[in-house]
């Protein structure tokens, strides 16, 4: 016989959601958790805030360009006949070799941005690195992520994107905000076209250190045996690894690389090679030749504070970084 | 209870403190690591006697300006307020707080115990730069004097810092950095009366060349050194003490 | 009575949430069970007593003080907490050093004062070289309640003493209660399993949501029931001849023997615990205990909690 409705429990018999769908609900409570302190959320409007500096910046130069622009009217009117011819000239040299104007200010500005990266990066991290793995630790919470089925990859998977996720902020979003807004807001469509190969070194430099900080950052949490000693790991490791970087590169320049900070710097160097950008310059546009022999003692662009970087052993180094930290946090996080 | 028992167990909460700290740091494996601490950085920085002539402008650059002035107060920042924080998270502070002992009997136990801590990691490290030093011959017994004795009061000043915020909040190790951004980094940099807020600005002074006339040991930056910690360790006694602190979880009022 | 630990009006609070609401009651010298459910104000009373927190309003004296901030009579209290965290790089002797050393003792009568008090919980010496971390959830608990009684002091307060323990532990943990009382030590207990306090206690303070459901001795809470139960549990020498003896006179709906134990259920309970004494007799058994479900202790808390 049978019945119209049974109270009996019943177990679910519909379709279980998918692996990644599964490692997303890991992210996104693991996300909820890590942004539920208020001094997280102010960090990372701070790193997002670079994206209107960058963004200001980019529209600042796209209407010194273009021609009856609302600012060269305003600036004519500061100024005078003088500013603008100024500017004209500006602006002509600027249409005359837009692959080093426009790509040139999109390359200065995204290089720049690096600088600030790493300290941020540092800050952001360390505010959230015990949630990470270094909680489920300690509260034996890892035991229950075990039972489920999911396999201790897809548990890293879920944490990772976490601190990508939240990483991005740092070094992602703002290249990719400031690009996308700047060229919608630019006078000349020819921008998206010139800026691109900027926004691409922005988006490279951005992945690597957004991985391998994310990694890192796994590395760390899992190694605290206290929720607490994860932040001190975070800031100290951070510290010391430059320090040990700074003394052993008298040893030899590659040691340098010991630490990531540095490893990201030259890697970002390496990337947007900021020397060759200003020899093109120096060779195209007579007025930054003569600034740059002010700057300088000679002609030679390598007597400036500047080079083209190294990309293969800054790369090696943090491609190891990863690799130790994947090993390790894959053991840590293992059924035991 | 009498009096002099009173006292007894005054210097008796700082003695049991101390005593327990000491226990923790001389197990086989803190040993280890101390022994292992010393030995690395004697043989990194070993490595700036690779280039004869500059060996002693680069040694006093690394001890003086990297591990000094920055390492140093970093890590003193983030480690200080550790073990009061500690105790209260993990709950073992119930065990002192129904003791015939002060709070600020407790407190002063407990920032004795952070020095004694850091000074167990912070030593060996200094033991081995010293010795690397003197084995390059790049600096001599009274510059080491004075890296020492200027090294041991920036340790217990930073410490009473780093216990004041973590009476304050258990967020004191990013609190910390802050700290060392807006104070040493910030102040430090302001060239008036500000600066000497900060206490980079006395150790940079105490270490000027440490290396080639044995450092600068005056009284006027001690002084500042050690007033900013005394301060440090008044206001962490205080809020400590009038505070009320939900064991195993954050501040509650 | 001559009480040790006296409340009135007492009121704690977390800022809006309630820990204590308006209680009055009185604690004697002896072993003195603190029984509810988890959220009732055990803990809250605990931490009162021992001077970790202060009233939000009412008085709460122990042995005529209060304890907030009172050095003096804390060093007359000894207290263990629920939590069981406990310095792991340590030799329980060093760590037992140290707090004493932290209660005020000179330094040299520490060692003495330390060994003592894990001989008296009980914590075999070959353990004594051991760092706390590696020892099992019986031990640490042992060397709690070592740490909470080495200075000698007049009441011990534990806080959930015997969670996690396997039911010899918690035997044995009672019996190390009861020689510590019959020495003159106070102690007040606190559980939500009542069962356990029920052979331990001599006395009851019983609290749920954070008012006093009733205080006192085990036979003053005992005379609060009204309603017998048709149940009854015996422990004698021979169940199964006491029960066809009580069957013969027609008393019996049922019963159950297993060992010494006896379950019986009655027609007339009331009737028959009246007059039980007349209804054994003629009958070759010893009995030892005999008990009524609705006196169990957890079945008097049931029904004034119901």
């Amino acid at each position: 016989m049978s019945h119209a409705w049974n109270a009996q429990y019943r177990r679910w018999q519909g379709q279980s959601v998918g692996v990644w769908q599964r490692r997303l609900s890991i992210a996104r409570y693991g996300l909820r958790l890590c942004l539920s302190g208020k001094i997280i959320k102010i960090f990372l409007v701070l790193a997002f805030a670079q994206t209107f500096v960058l963004g200001a910046v980019f529209f600042l130069f796209g209407q010194l360009v273009a021609p009856e622009s609302a600012l060269l009217t305003w600036l004519e009117g500061l100024g005078g006949e003088q500013v603008v011819r100024v500017i004209s000239g500006l602006s002509s040299w600027a249409l005359l070799y837009p692959e080093i104007c426009v790509d040139g200010i999109y390359r200065v500005m995204f290089y720049l941005m690096t600088f600030s990266g790493p300290f941020l990066s540092m800050i952001i991290v360390a505010l959230f690195v015990h949630r990470l793995i270094a909680n489920d630790l300690a509260s034996n919470a890892i035991v229950i992520y075990n039972s489920k089925a999911l396999t201790r990859w897809d548990y890293l998977t879920g944490k990772f994107i976490v601190v990508s996720t939240l990483l991005s902020v740092v070094w992602i979003l703002p290249v990719l905000a400031s690009w996308l807004i700047s060229n919608f807001l630019s006078p000349d469509w020819s921008f998206f076209y010139h800026s691109f190969p900027s926004l691409l070194r922005g988006l490279a430099i951005g992945s690597v250190a957004v991985v391998s900080l994310s990694c890192l950052a796994l590395l760390v949490s899992s190694l605290a045996r206290k929720t607490g000693a994860a932040v001190a790991y975070w800031i100290l490791g951070w510290f010391s690894l430059s320090i040990v970087g700074s003394v052993a590169s008298y040893a030899h320049p590659a040691f340098n690389y010991i630490s990531p900070t540095q490893a990201i710097y030259d890697l970002s160097a390496g990337i947007y090679r900021m020397l060759d950008l200003v020899n093109d310059a120096q060779e195209m546009l007579p007025f930054f030749g003569g600034f740059f022999k002010s700057v300088s003692d000679g002609t030679d662009p390598s007597d400036l504070p500047i080079g083209n970087g190294e990309i293969v052993l800054p790369l090696l180094a943090l491609a190891a970084y990863c690799a130790v930290s994947i090993a390790v946090v894959s053991r840590r996080v293992r059924a035991s | 209870m009498s009096e002099s028992h009173n006292r007894r167990a005054r210097f008796g909460a700082l003695r049991g403190l101390l005593y327990m700290r000491i226990q923790e740091l001389v197990t086989p494996i803190s040993l280890l690591r101390a022994a292992g601490i010393a030995v690395a950085c004697f043989l990194l920085f070993l490595l700036v006697g690779l280039d004869r002539q500059e060996a002693a402008q680069r040694y006093q650059g690394l001890v003086a300006g990297i591990f000094a002035l920055k390492f140093l107060p970093i890590f003193c920042l983030t480690k200080g307020g550790e073990t009061l924080r500690s105790e209260l998270k993990d709950g073992t502070i119930e065990y002192l707080w129904v003791r015939p002992a002060s709070k600020v009997e407790l407190y002063f136990g407990f920032m004795l115990s952070s020095y004694l801590g850091i000074l167990a990691l912070i030593g060996p490290a200094l033991l081995g730069i010293s010795v690397a030093g003197l084995t390059m011959g790049v600096v001599g017994l009274d510059g080491l004097l004075a890296l020492w004795v200027t090294i041991l009061a920036v340790v217990a000043s930073f410490t009473a810092i780093s216990g004041a915020i973590g009476s304050l909040s258990s967020k004191f190790v990013v609190l910390g950095i802050f700290y060392y951004s807006f104070v040493e980094l910030g102040l430090g940099a302001i060239p008036n009366g500000v600066q000497r807020l900060a206490l980079s600005f006395h150790t940079k002074s105490l270490l000027s060349g440490m290396v080639r006339d044995g450092g600068n040991l005056s009284l006027e930056p001690f002084a500042w050194i050690l007033a900013t910690g005394a301060l440090g360790l008044v206001v962490g006694a205080a809020v400590f003490s009038q505070s009320r602190y939900v064991v195993g979880s954050e501040k509650e009022a | 009575m001559n009480s040790i630990v006296k409340a009135e009006e007492l009121s704690c609070f977390y800022g809006i949430v309630l820990g204590l609401n308006n209680v009055s009651f009185e604690i004697p010298a002896g072993i003195t069970g603190l029984v509810g459910p988890n959220g009732a104000g055990k803990s809250t009373l605990i931490k009162l007593v021992t001077g970790q927190l202060a009233p939000s309003s009412g008085s709460l004296t122990v042995f005529g003080q209060r304890p907030r901030n009172n050095p003096r009579l804390l060093g007359q209290l000894g207290y263990c907490p629920e939590r069981e965290q406990l310095p792991k790089d340590l030799r329980p002797v060093a760590w037992l050093r140290s707090l004493a050393s932290v209660s005020g003792t000179p330094w040299w009568e520490t060692r003495a004062l330390a060994e003592q008090a894990l001989e008296r919980s009980r914590l075999g010496k070959e353990h004594w070289k051991k760092r706390i971390g590696t020892y099992s959830k019986g031990m640490k608990q042992r060397v709690k309640l070592a740490q909470a009684i080495m200075h000698d002091p007049k009441l011990v307060v534990l806080d959930e003493p015997m969670n996690g323990l396997d039911p010899m532990g918690r035997s044995e943990f009672g019996e190390i209660l009861k020689e510590l009382n019959e020495q003159g030590t106070s102690i007040l207990v606190s559980s939500h399993i009542l069962h356990e306090l029920e052979f331990l206690c001599s006395g009851f303070v019983m609290l749920n949501w954070g008012r006093v459901l009733a205080s006192g001795s085990q036979i003053d809470i005992r005379k609060t029931v009204v309603e017998w139960s048709d149940e009854i549990s015996i422990r004698c020498s021979d169940p199964n001849h006491l029960a066809a003896h009580l069957q013969a006179q027609g008393l019996l709906r049922g019963f159950l023997a297993d060992g010494q134990d006896l379950t019986i259920w009655v027609n007339e309970p009331e009737q028959f615990l009246a007059a039980w004494p007349q209804l054994f007799a003629g009958c070759a058994c010893e009995v030892y205990e005999m008990r009524n479900k609705n006196q169990a202790l957890s079945s008097i808390f049931e029904r004034m909690t119901r």
